[in-house]
């Protein structure tokens, strides 16, 4: 059974990757899949520590806007790209750190909130810290490497984060996030360290979206507190793992595919439309199905089951 | 688990197939069949009452071209009109970046026209840098967004620091008449762009120059876009200041305005920077506007047969909307992309970006007579300085070539 | 708006997201009130409170109890999403472009001994004190208003002692969402606003509601008038643009240190727990 969906996984991974060098007459199909590639990796970031373990952050853009800002400083000071991400990613990583002291003594919605607060508190101070980030007309890259190595890096991140939510989820570490999100005081009475499994989770997403943050950057050439910092990033992190599937392992990359989706189609036609229909999906889901699009197909393979069941059991 | 995964891999690779199936325009040798110029600006959001002149005028420039057959390019040997495509950025530099993409990857453009907006524009600007299409805007003002290096960009707006200088000329001639105090003691507040910066920092190169003539009491920044001033509208009541120097953008204007007078705050001389005898903010503030200084791009009542005939077109095609520099400027910069585009004779990109960097257009309606570029691919063009007189009036009361009337400062009641 | 948010959390346990969305909306509509029908601004509240308290209670019949039972979590995540969809349709009607009030009321000022005092914000303050009265006694004096402490202090006991919860759940709601809709309709007098006004506010408030105390009212104007304070004197010594970091800093620092807010502590202390 541990061999099918690496099987899987693999034939899909080796399709993407010629996809460029099929499709190369149409740079929109690249870079669609380049964005569902890093929407994905991201939304599988925050999966880890809002899924897995059941905190959900409305701040996470903090950590991606680290992860822009660090690199762009670093590469137009000369620094090499193969320095610049990893810094960038520590970075990040050490910035959930030091918040995750104050934010993880707060449970539940309040730690929610909490959030809210910081996400909006790291943007004013980028905002404001015009001497290092150039304030509210953000920082702008002069080049870009092709977009072709972007997509494969984006790529790459996407399996790395995708295959460390799958290695997570069936080890100890993923057990005890999983009893975190169940209930955290029984958890500790169980002998599980509550706070520092919530921190580990916490510190990876942080470095997975410091990387995705550099590659954002790199991408877009041009960075902006209210585009990386913003609160809209943030819901955007919330919003694909809920769609696809709260806590799984390729729910996340599910949602970042209908989210990139639903993007594309609303970007040059009618103001916010595409926030209107998430907001509508989110309402959906949380009222009818919780478990996202998964549950949902969940639901419909077990209606489908259903008749073989009950026939052996009447047989 | 594993099934969901494939499936969601395979639906997103058929999804970015089949959006991307747009077909590539086939060029004979005789030309396209049409010249694609595009534009992203803000029609709806804070800047949306800019953003829709600038569509206004850009569809006027366009309009002209198309009734007369098109443009004349030579080495297609007729005239081929001009499809306009404009989208709409929601006053978001994010959003405006990524339809300017789209109008590259996309759309397929030819050309591009500015947005409008410092912020905007800086952001934009990377596209076409990024895919080396010619761009030639009328939106963005901040000296930052020139120093960049990039090559295909150009700017029919004089920078924000010549602004500042050109007030302070204005000033001194007030101090030589005596009607302003000497030293004069300015509040500063400048939005926090690098459109604001650039003021606050030609007014502290020019205190600096001559303290007996300038004297900066207090210089603090704002966020764009911001609902409350009354905070910062405190400090500077505390300020004891006699002059109150702003920069802020249309919307932040009347706001801050308003509060202004709200608070009760009076100065012998006050301005927005390039804000001021805009109608929309005439009629929203009322008799709190009047009196307020402004250095402007062009104005309509510069006396000379071009604005006029600029005017009275303008009139005609929309008799609603009045000529502000904001309706003349981005005309003039559609003309101008249009003829380098026309003396280029074809719309190869390359070469129409060699075209713009030695362009000199000398029938324009813009203060000082030509459109020249500068190596960094911005104008070097003069101001005029406005005055706001009581019933809706607008005097120019500077530089003496475009002055139309005498200024009244200071503020009566100061 | 603040009272809102108590309200509806000491009775229901959740966390309304959704509340800055009606803030915005109440601002909406009074703006459209005013432009199309030339209703005083004054007078929107009439046609406000009633539609908004509708409005909170048809929501929580229908959506919002299907999560009551489920982790707290789901009900944030449902509000949450109410929040957008009310944000961008406002979007999508209004546009982003950026709407003001404005008539010979907003404008004035009056002279109170040499200093310049703005009459519609005089206007706020006294409504504001007059709501918190008005509720403060609605909550004491009334049997709806003891039988809605008392689902808020227990749910269960409440029930056995004869109380209609599912009604009185319907009815703090309806008011929460009624107050938020008046708040904005008060704020629209002050501020102009686009769609997005909802938000940096609604923090505050969650700011506010947690300096005082989740489950007392008039812990909740202490909270206001602290976070108030702390805003101003903040802005004497550091840029003003900083000032909505003040309240975040606050939000944090509070919620860390002091979990009952003000009033709870103070609870706490008096209990000699």
């Amino acid at each position: 059974m541990a061999a099918k969906p690496l099987v899987s996984a693999a034939i899909a991974i080796a399709a993407l990757a010629v996809v460029p060098f099929v499709a190369s007459g149409s740079e929109y199909a690249i870079e669609v899949l380049f964005l569902i590639f890093l929407y994905g990796a991201m939304a599988t970031a925050w999966n880890l520590l809002g899924g897995f373990a059941g905190q959900v952050s409305f701040g996470h853009a903090a950590f991606l806007g680290i992860g822009a800002y660090a690199t762009t400083i670093m590469t137009s000071s000369g620094v090499s790209l193969w320095l610049a991400v990893p810094v960038s990613a520590l970075l990040a990583g050490a910035y959930s750190l030091v918040i995750g002291i104050p934010a993880f003594r707060l449970r539940g919605p309040y730690f929610s909130i909490g959030t809210i607060g910081i996400g909006e508190a790291t943007r004013l101070i980028a905002l404001n810290w015009t001497s290092l980030t150039g304030g509210a007309s953000g920082l702008t890259l002069a080049s870009a490497p092709p977009l072709v190595q972007q997509y494969f890096a984006a790529l790459a991140l996407l399996v790395a984060a995708v295959g460390l939510a799958a290695w997570i989820r069936t080890s100890r570490f993923g057990y005890a996030l999983a009893a975190v999100r169940q209930d955290t005081d029984a958890a500790e009475t169980l002998g599980v360290a509550t706070t520092v499994a919530k921190t580990q989770a916490l510190f990876l997403s942080a470095c997975i979206l410091g990387v995705a943050g550099s590659v954002y950057a790199l991408h877009y050439l041009f960075i902006s507190p209210d585009s990386v910092f913003g609160f809209s990033t943030s819901i955007a992190l919330v919003i694909m793992p809920i769609i696809g599937g709260l806590g799984t392992v390729t729910g996340p990359l599910i949602g970042a595919v209908v989210y990139t989706f639903i993007r594309e189609q609303f970007a040059a036609t009618l103001a916010n439309a595409d926030l209107l229909a998430f907001g509508v999906l989110l309402i959906a889901i949380v009222v009818f199905e919780p478990r996202g699009i998964l549950g949902i197909a969940d639901r419909i393979r077990g209606a489908r089951k259903k008749p073989a069941r009950v026939e052996a059991t009447d047989a | 688990m594993q099934r969901s995964f494939l499936a969601s891999v395979c639906a997103a690779v058929a999804c970015a197939l089949i959006a991307s199936a747009t077909p590539v325009e086939t060029r004979a040798d005789n030309g396209p069949s049409e010249v694609v110029v595009g534009a992203v600006l803000p029609l709806t959001g804070e800047e949306s009452r800019v953003g829709t002149y600038f569509k206004a005028a850009y569809e006027l420039a366009t309009k002209e071209i198309n009734d007369h057959g098109g443009l004349q390019l030579r080495q297609y040997g007729r005239k081929i009109p001009v499809k306009l495509v404009i989208y709409d950025d929601k006053t978001d530099p994010a959003t405006s970046r990524n339809l300017y993409e789209r109008l590259a990857v996309q759309d397929h453009v030819d050309a591009m026209l500015g947005g409008y907006s410092t912020d905007l524009v800086q952001a934009q600007t990377v596209v076409p840098n990024q895919h080396q299409i010619p761009y030639v805007g009328g939106g963005g003002a901040a000296s930052a967004i020139y120093k960049r290096g990039f090559k295909t960009i150009f700017s029919l707006l004089a920078s924000i620091e010549n602004l500042a200088y050109t007030e302070c000329d204005f000033i001194e001639e007030m101090q030589a008449q005596k009607k302003l105090p000497k030293p004069l003691r300015m509040a500063v507040v400048f939005e926090n762009t690098p459109h604001g910066q650039d003021f606050a920092k030609g007014l502290a190169i020019r205190a600096k120059a001559k303290p007996q003539n300038f004297q900066i009491v207090m210089n603090e920044s704002f966020d764009l876009h911001g609902k409350d001033f009354t905070p910062l509208l405190q400090k500077v009541k505390g300020a004891n200041a006699n002059a109150f120097m702003s920069d802020a953008h249309l919307d932040d204007y009347i706001t801050m305005q308003r509060q202004y007078a709200q608070a009760g705050l009076r100065h012998a001389y006050v301005t927005y920077g390039a804000r001021g005898p805009e109608k929309s903010a005439r009629d929203a503030l009322g008799k709190n506007a009047d009196y307020i200084v402004a250095a402007s791009w062009w104005n309509q009542l510069i006396p000379n047969a071009a604005v006029k005939a600029f005017d009275e077109k303008w009139a005609k095609a929309y008799p609603k909307l009045n000529a502000e520099w904001y309706s003349a400027l981005p005309y003039e910069t559609a003309r101008t992309l249009f003829i380098a585009m026309t003396e280029t004779g074809s719309v190869d990109k390359a070469k129409v970006v060699e075209t713009l960097r030695k362009i000199d257009i000398r029938d324009t309606v813009l203060p000082g007579g030509h459109i020249k570029f500068e190596a960094n691919g911005q104008i070097n063009a003069p101001f005029v300085v406005t005055e706001n007189l009581p019933d809706g009036k607008t005097v120019i009361v500077y530089p003496h070539a475009e002055k139309t009337g005498d200024a009244v400062l200071p503020v009566p009641g100061t | 708006m603040s009272y809102g948010l108590a309200l509806i959390y000491g009775v229901l346990k959740i966390i309304n997201l959704a509340n800055a969305g009606f803030l915005m909306l109440g601002a909406y509509v009074t703006w459209w009130l005013f432009t199309s029908f030339h209703v005083h601004p004054l007078l929107a509240p009439l046609v406000i409170v009633p539609l908004f308290f509708a409005l909170g209670w048809g929501l929580e019949r229908t959506l919002v109890r299907r999560v009551l039972h489920a982790e707290p979590i789901i009900s944030l995540l449902l509000l949450f999403g109410v929040w957008l969809v009310l944000q961008n349709l406002a979007y999508v009607i209004w546009t982003g472009d950026t709407r003001s009030i404005e008539t010979a009321f907003v404008e004035a000022t009056v002279n109170a001994g040499g200093l310049l005092l703005s009459v519609p914000r005089i206007y706020v303050f006294v409504m504001g004190v007059l709501v918190l009265i008005a509720l403060q006694l609605f909550l004491t004096r009334t049997y709806l208003g003891r039988a809605i402490r008392a689902t808020a202090q227990d749910r269960d006991a409440a029930r056995l002692v004869g109380v209609d919860v599912d009604r009185v759940m319907g009815i703090a709601f309806g008011i929460g969402i009624a107050l938020a809709g008046f708040g904005g309709s008060l704020l629209s007098l002050l501020f102009s606003f686009t769609p997005d006004f909802g938000r940096a506010l609604s923090l505050k408030s969650f700011c506010i509601v947690v300096l005082g105390g989740l489950d007392s009212i008039v812990g909740v104007a202490f909270g206001a008038v602290a976070l108030a304070l702390a805003e101003g004197f903040g802005v004497r010594y550091m840029p003003a643009s900083l000032q909505n970091l003040i309240s975040f800093v606050v939000l944090v620092v509070v919620l860390v240190a002091l979990p009952k807010g003000i009033a709870g502590t103070v609870r706490a202390l008096r209990r000699g727990s």
